[in-house]
């Protein structure tokens, strides 16, 4: 279990929230074991990341407050689902694992070579989804600003999580 | 074979206190049977209607919640019956309006027609109570159990093609507020 894992959890519950909706994913591997052991939040794994995203509308709809956890991978595959989230004006806070973060600069070009970095926060921009990034212990009260922001604008607000552990995939 | 239209029509009337999710086909019927605020459709993210119930399900637990799907937009988010048998909400029925069409594009057959079978996805998902009907008689007589029933419960309704062409004219932010609101 890790402090980020920890602190995200805490800060979560101070928001209010009470369900995560979640596809595992590396980048937030850190989270795992601290969203899971929690007495508090209730997790709901899905299969795919826009089953995720629709839940966490209807849970708003429904007077319940619970964030999406995915990778930009799933995000990138949720595109339309995003895109009537942010018609319909739900104040929603995804937390998506940053797929490609540390990637950058591999190449000669100073580019990511898996292209997720390049993607990621140009494919939030063409859904008008503000966003911001969690790269440190000292990021996790964006959490709180994210929620706030949601609500003050009426519209989904993105927080890009870096890992937080030295997690290997497949390991 | 089932009218769609006579099908939603007897939901209706048993309808209490239950939020209705629509989509897509069901869209057109229900808005002409409906203008309650306990309504909600979802366009624009074919597929998800029975995720945004779940969502629904678990925030709202004394009300039933019940999803008006269709065969194509299942078929887009297959994985949500698995979620739905694991999360277990036994106050979610899931009607899907099998017409084997994409109507509002003009009517197109759906992929496989005759080889596969959704309710045989529902209970190999691990969902306990799924249902399936053919006739109008047999459905008016077994909705109303089916409806007051622990679920979660998925249904199978096989109704005839309704008229292609596009979703009715709905204001769909206006509808989610007026959901929130009555909800709180």
């Amino acid at each position: 279990m890790t402090q980020r894992g920890h602190l995200i959890c805490e800060e979560l519950k101070r928001n209010r929230v009470e369900y995560i909706a979640w596809v595992p994913d590396s980048e937030t591997h850190f989270m795992h074991d601290s969203m899971l052991n929690d007495p508090w939040l209730r997790v709901i794994q899905v299969c795919a990341e826009g089953e995720a995203i629709a839940i966490c509308a209807g849970m708003h709809l429904g007077g319940k407050r619970g964030v999406v956890l995915i990778e930009n991978q799933g995000a990138f595959d949720s595109g339309n689902v995003l895109k009537w989230a942010v018609g319909l004006h739900f104040p929603l806070v995804f937390l998506i694992g940053y797929l490609g973060y540390r990637n950058l600069g591999n190449t000669a070009a100073g580019k990511t070579k898996r292209g997720e970095r390049e993607i990621t926060e140009p494919f939030l921009e063409a859904l008008g989804i503000p966003y911001e990034l969690v790269n440190s212990d000292q990021d996790v009260g964006k959490i709180s600003e994210a929620f706030s922001r949601a609500e003050c604008d009426s519209k989904p607000v993105a927080l890009l999580l870096t890992r937080a552990d030295d997690f290997v995939p497949g390991g | 074979m089932m009218s769609r239209f006579e099908s939603l029509k007897v939901i209706s009337e048993m309808r209490t206190d239950e939020i209705v999710v629509a989509t897509m086909s069901a869209m057109k019927d229900w808005s002409e049977l409906s203008s309650s605020p306990l309504d909600f459709y979802v366009a624009g993210a074919m597929g998800y209607a029975s995720s945004v119930a779940l969502g629904l399900s678990l925030a709202q637990t004394s009300r039933k919640v019940i999803v008006l799907d269709g065969d194509g937009s299942l078929l887009m988010n297959l994985g949500t019956l698995v979620t739905i048998a694991a999360v277990q909400p036994p106050n979610l029925v899931h009607f899907v309006l099998e017409n084997q069409l994409y109507e509002v594009p003009g009517g197109i057959p759906l992929p496989g027609v005759g080889k596969y079978n959704l309710a045989a996805f529902a209970r190999a998902a691990g969902v306990s109570k799924v249902y399936e009907f053919d006739q109008f008689t047999d459905f008016r007589e077994h909705v109303g159990r089916l409806l007051r029933e622990p679920g979660p419960t998925f249904a199978s309704l096989r109704v005839n093609r309704g008229p292609s062409g596009p979703l009715p004219t709905i204001r769909y932010v206006e509808v989610a507020r007026n959901l929130e609101k009555a909800l709180k």
